[in-house]
């Protein structure tokens, strides 16, 4: 009994994972051919943009600027003793470029977007909303999940590049507090240690992370079947899965930066 | 002149989960006739309608359009389906965020982006008009009533001028003025020939337009042929059901009338 329901259990993971995978590639090849329709939301994706991005900016400008202090704070004080001060710009390119700033951008646009979008579309499905739309001849991924999918994704790479700007300038204006520095030598030095793959390992994870959220906040909102109350399930596990898949993505592409 | 639309059903069988919904389905619809389908509540109504409407996937067997497989259906195939047949949602299904206006607006924009956008309002005004709905067209769906939301329905699924229609019972859960202005628009398009697929309770109605009825019963069609044949059916299953589906309808009625009459039960 225990290893039919084992086995019962292993297939329907199996299978979830690969409608899960199916419904990736068809949302990235909608995606891809967005703008080749005539059959486009240009509005829902200028919508994405502004909610995900721009409404996010003061949120995601008060983590960096948390982080950067609490980076220099720290640095400061600990790193001189050692006389290894000049490694606090190295710490800030690793945890505001490579790793955190990524990580934190994403879980903000989890926290803001995944859930927003996935309840919305949990509840078009409960209302039939998305059977009306393909009664009309309008296939749901090509014209609700591609604009998302974009926006999101988008948004996430911009979120992230304005993180990494407002967390190392904004480290150095409260660098002024405890150790004031010219701007020439803090931006000199930090431009001695910020390497190529420093910022290309940024931006890929940003693109990755955008696509794993807004894939899986749209799958998990289509999931939804028959009840209003399958939509908070969905939306948890949209932001338990958008949570673990990007933690995991983020340390594969730091092992292959040290390979 | 086109050729009408041919909508077959073979073998088809739909699960949720252990449970069968629709067992071993075989329906073809008679072109310009309309198709009536009863049965009491759960029998599988909506479901059937869904699949031979392309909405819902069957877990077996086919739907076939024109002899070709309607989930096997792209491009220009599939779109001239959608563009020829229109679908009432039991519950409007209308789009939220959307204004009435757009709501009813949107298969045009879909089916003809080339029509001038005038002649588009001019079109969505007097279908709306002819449904019996007038103003408030910059209101949400949620703003106007159940019974409104289904007369809007029809004018979104009328907008194109198909000549294939599905029904989810258009009559359920709305008030007796909205339900009689549906009612007259369903004679109307009987009379136009449109073909039709239909669940109804409404017992006058399904005399007065159906031509052909299938009778369905927990998943199953027992019966199905022209309607005077159906009616006299000496199956007892099929009387049942018969029995079953006018009393659920006229019930209805006979409750509604007594509370009126003495007051009672009325909070």
């Amino acid at each position: 009994m225990g290893l039919q329901s084992l086995g019962h259990n292993t297939i329907t993971v199996g299978k979830d994972i690969l409608y899960a995978a199916g419904f990736f590639y068809e949302s990235l090849i909608a995606s891809l051919q967005y703008f080749r329709r005539r059959q486009v939301g240009r509005r829902v994706i200028t919508m994405q943009l502004l909610f995900t991005g721009v409404e996010a900016l003061s949120v995601i400008a008060l983590i960096s600027l948390s982080l950067g202090a609490v980076i220099i704070i720290q640095g400061v004080n600990i790193l001189p003793q050692f006389g290894q001060g000049v490694l606090i710009y190295k710490i800030l390119i690793t945890v505001i470029t490579r790793e955190l700033g990524p990580l934190l951008c994403a879980f903000v646009v989890i926290a803001r977007s995944a859930t927003a979008i996935a309840t919305e579309l949990g509840h078009m499905v409960v209302s039939h909303q998305i059977e009306a739309y393909i009664a009309t001849g309008v296939n749901p991924i090509r014209y609700l999940v591609a604009p998302r999918f974009i926006g999101v994704t988008l948004s996430m790479v911009l979120l992230n590049l304005y993180f990494n700007v407002f967390g190392l300038v904004g480290s150095f204006i409260l660098t002024q507090f405890f150790q004031p520095i010219s701007a020439f030598e803090y931006f000199h030095n930090l431009l001695i240690y910020l390497k190529a793959p420093d910022i290309i390992s940024s931006l890929l994870k940003s693109l990755i992370f955008g696509l794993i959220v807004s894939h899986t906040a749209t799958y998990n909102g289509l999931k939804v079947q028959q009840s209003s109350t399958e939509v908070p399930q969905m939306v948890i596990r949209s932001v338990v899965q958008g949570f673990t898949l990007c933690i995991i993505a983020d340390a594969i592409i730091t092992m292959i930066y040290y390979i | 002149m086109e050729d009408p639309l041919q909508v077959a059903m073979e073998g088809v069988t739909v699960l949720y989960g252990e449970r069968t919904v629709l067992d071993n389905i075989n329906l073809e619809i008679k072109p310009n006739n309309t198709t009536v389908i009863i049965g009491p509540s759960g029998s599988g109504k909506s479901i059937l309608l869904k699949v031979m409407a392309g909405l819902v996937p069957a877990n077996r067997g086919t739907v076939k359009k024109d002899g070709k497989d309607l989930v096997l259906l792209k491009g220009a195939e599939e779109n001239d389906f959608r563009r020829r047949s229109g679908f009432v949602f039991q519950d409007g299904a209308l789009w939220a965020n959307r204004t009435i206006e757009q709501n009813v607006r949107f298969p045009l924009e879909v089916h003809f982006p080339d029509m001038e956008y005038e002649e588009m309002n001019h079109r969505v005004v007097s279908y709306l008009k002819e449904v019996g709905y007038e103003d408030r067209l910059d209101y949400r769906p949620s703003q106007i009533s159940a019974g409104e939301q289904k007369m809007v329905s029809f004018a979104r699924a009328l907008i194109t001028d198909p000549e294939f229609l599905f029904l989810d019972t258009p009559l359920v859960g709305i008030d007796t003025s909205s339900a009689q202005s549906i009612q007259e628009i369903i004679k109307k398009l009987h009379k136009q020939k449109r073909t039709m697929v239909a669940g109804f309770m409404d017992a006058e109605l399904i005399s007065l337009i159906a031509d052909e009825l299938v009778v369905l019963y927990k998943g199953k069609i027992l019966a199905q042929g022209p309607f005077s044949e159906v009616t006299r059916s000496s199956d007892p299953a099929v009387q049942k059901v018969l029995e079953i589906v006018m009393q659920q309808a006229a019930s209805y009625d006979e409750d509604i009338l007594n509370l009126l009459d003495t007051g009672e039960g009325l909070f």
